[in-house]
């Protein structure tokens, strides 16, 4: 058995819109070994909700991969039919999505919607579904799943909505689950509840999990492994003892620093101009990219990820010339 | 406490709202004083009415019940016409720079309106004070000219913040200024915010759900729950002893950004029901109020009660 659920290799995919054609996601490779909780991080824009979409074959009508494999249990996705896709979806890779209130039917009682994926998928019978609704209700921590199972999606609060979700999620027993920004609209108190329960589901069924966040709050406490997204690239990736100890990238470094903790007493707050790109090389070798503003980060040059120490990888120019010509 | 320090006073504050389901005490017996200079931060969850209490503080809503004073004069009843010139006093930095300003004007008529609803200046005044507002919070000359969507979401919450303090005011209550901001562009507008509070000696009400954006930001923080004003405290002395059970929770919950520091065996998260009627704060030291429906006054050693429970 392949010790990896999923493999990204090289993956690039490309968006055309007014005929021009814009790459959101270069040369992205990631892998998820089992049992593993891997974070995707990244600010609004920079790549990583098309590349879960890429998974899944989601993608909007305009977007097409261009380049590379994603492989799942060992299985070439990209190549599957569609028919074939939707076997796996729901059932096998399950997506938790960021807004509750806009993925669920607001027509449906959620008892229902919770079992469409098990309807769809493993033909059981009316009163299994029901048995089964009410005990992921419970699962995701309803005290009173017969009575949650009769509601609408708008008699719930938001934190109970992303609980619906999850249990939606779950409902087939999937090996991977996308967590995409499962926590961002909600409550502190709540977000530690929803993760803790993503958790407990992902060490109960020995599933993995790909937790995509722009929060590196949320990645020391529940990741094994991280990747740092940005301008559709990954610029490092370690694991997340490393990333935190010794980050490498600018721009890890920044998002690291911008984190207010309240247990350290901090009198300022680092932000990203705090952190310069062009001076600080690495043997030699220039960042990439080797220029950022939130607006634009330029990659105009090849670029690769490079291992700056066991396991550790951090992104740089494939050649010194070219950037001192970019300026 | 000598009271000519205290700029905002609130006084057993009640907002209620009412529809088909009935009266929803928003906001419910909350007394707090805020002090000349500091920032005060009022944490709290979704629906906890902590957006209410800086609305009804500002006077956007009537209250129901308790008064307001602002610079010792109680702003409680007055009407709208009588309370312009305190409009200029009391700003407020709202929470979304995509929805709060108007995507038809200018950078520049967004910035100069409030000085002439107030009639300040004349209109060279006014472009010169809009410009030197724009430099203050770090964006260029030439924004005055251009219009809200050539802007991003941290350039725009810039934006906000020069429009709320163009006109000087003492007070400024700031409802969830950067949670719709990235962490990297968070941290640069939450800069920006500390320094401009320095340099013009403002006094802040800092309103968010983020316990540590609250306590980057504050000097003192209050804790409110389903309407109540729950806890205040100093920030340090609020983080390390926390009191009642659902600050307790608040804080446990923050995620940590140290992984080898993961705690698999976190305190429980403890929701209590929400008490008949607004708590009574307790003082239990170091400036630390309570409420007293979750404490055991004997675990303090008061002595003499009656002289320690006191409103704040």
């Amino acid at each position: 058995m392949d010790q990896h659920i999923l493999q990204i290799k090289n993956l690039r995919v490309s968006f055309n819109k007014n005929k021009q054609k814009t790459t959101a996601v270069n040369d992205v490779s990631l892998q998820i070994e089992r049992g593993q909780t891997v974070a995707l991080i990244g600010e609004s824009g920079s790549g990583k909700s098309i590349t879960s979409l890429s998974v899944l074959q989601l993608l909007p009508s305009n977007g097409q991969v261009e380049k590379g494999s994603i492989t799942f249990d060992g299985n070439e996705l990209l190549k599957k039919p569609e028919k074939e896709m939707r076997e796996i979806r729901g059932n096998e890779i399950s997506m938790i999505f960021q807004d509750a209130i806009a993925s669920l039917n607001p027509g449906m009682k959620v008892g229902l919607q919770i079992t469409e994926g098990l309807k769809y998928h493993k033909l059981v019978s009316k009163e299994e579904l029901k048995s089964e609704a009410l005990q992921l209700l419970e699962q995701v921590g309803f005290k009173n799943p017969a009575q949650i199972y009769n509601q609408y999606p708008d008699q719930l609060s938001g934190g109970m909505k992303q609980r619906i979700l999850i249990a939606m999620a779950i409902s087939c027993k999937p090996k991977l689950l996308i967590a995409d920004e499962p926590t961002t609209a909600l409550d502190v108190t709540i977000q530690r509840q929803v993760l803790d329960l993503i958790e407990h589901y992902k060490t109960d069924l020995d599933a993995s999990v790909l937790l995509i966040t722009h929060d590196f709050g949320v990645v020391a406490e529940y990741a094994d492994w991280v990747y740092v997204m940005l301008g559709g690239h990954i610029v490092e990736s370690a694991d997340v003892y490393t990333i935190f100890k010794n980050p490498v990238h600018p721009y890890t470094k920044a998002l690291i620093g911008s984190i207010p903790n309240p247990e350290n007493g901090q009198e300022r707050l680092k932000s990203i101009q705090d952190y310069t790109f062009e001076d600080t090389g690495y043997d030699g070798r220039k960042f990439a990219p080797a220029t950022y503003t939130y607006e634009s980060s330029s990659f105009d040059a090849p670029s690769s990820l490079i291992e700056v120490e066991p396991m550790h990888y951090v992104r740089f120019y494939d050649d010194e010339r070219k950037v001192v010509a970019i300026g | 406490m000598r009271l000519d320090n205290l700029l905002v006073r609130a006084q057993n504050l009640s907002k209620y709202f009412t529809d088909s389901s009935g009266v929803h005490k928003a906001v419910d017996g909350v007394s707090l004083n805020i002090h000349r200079g500091e920032t005060l931060g009022v944490v709290g969850e979704s629906g906890s009415g902590k957006t209410t209490l800086g609305r009804t503080i500002m006077r956007l809503y009537k209250p129901e019940h308790g008064q307001i004073w602002f610079d010792g004069k109680e702003i409680t009843k007055l009407n709208d016409g009588k309370l312009r010139p305190y409009r200029r006093e009391i700003q407020m930095i709202f929470q979304n720079p995509y929805e709060s300003l108007s995507p038809r004007l200018t950078v520049g008529e967004i910035l100069e309106e409030p000085l002439y609803i107030q009639k300040i200046g004349t209109k060279k005044e006014r472009m010169d004070k809009a410009i030197s507002m724009l430099e203050k919070v770090g964006l260029p000359r030439n924004s005055y000219s251009r219009k809200i969507h050539e802007f991003s979401g941290g350039q725009r919450q810039r934006i906000g913040i020069a429009r709320a303090l163009i006109l000087e005011p003492k007070f400024v209550i700031a409802d969830e200024p950067v949670s719709a901001l990235d962490v990297s562009v968070q941290a640069q507008v939450l800069n920006l915010l500390k320094d401009l509070q320095a340099e013009m000696n403002l006094t802040c009400l800092f309103i968010s759900h983020d316990l540590s954006v609250v306590h980057y930001m504050s000097d003192r923080v209050a804790v409110m729950y389903l309407g109540h004003l729950i806890e205040l405290a100093p920030k340090e002395e609020l983080y390390r002893n926390p009191i009642h059970p659902y600050t307790k929770s608040l804080l446990s919950s923050i995620p940590v950004p140290d992984p080898e520091r993961r705690n698999p065996y976190r305190e429980p998260i403890i929701l209590p029901e929400k008490p008949l009627y607004p708590p009574q704060l307790v003082h239990v030291g170091n400036e630390h109020y309570v409420s007293a429906n979750m404490i055991n006054i004997k675990d303090f050693e008061i002595e003499n009660t009656k002289k320690q429970v006191s409103y704040i």
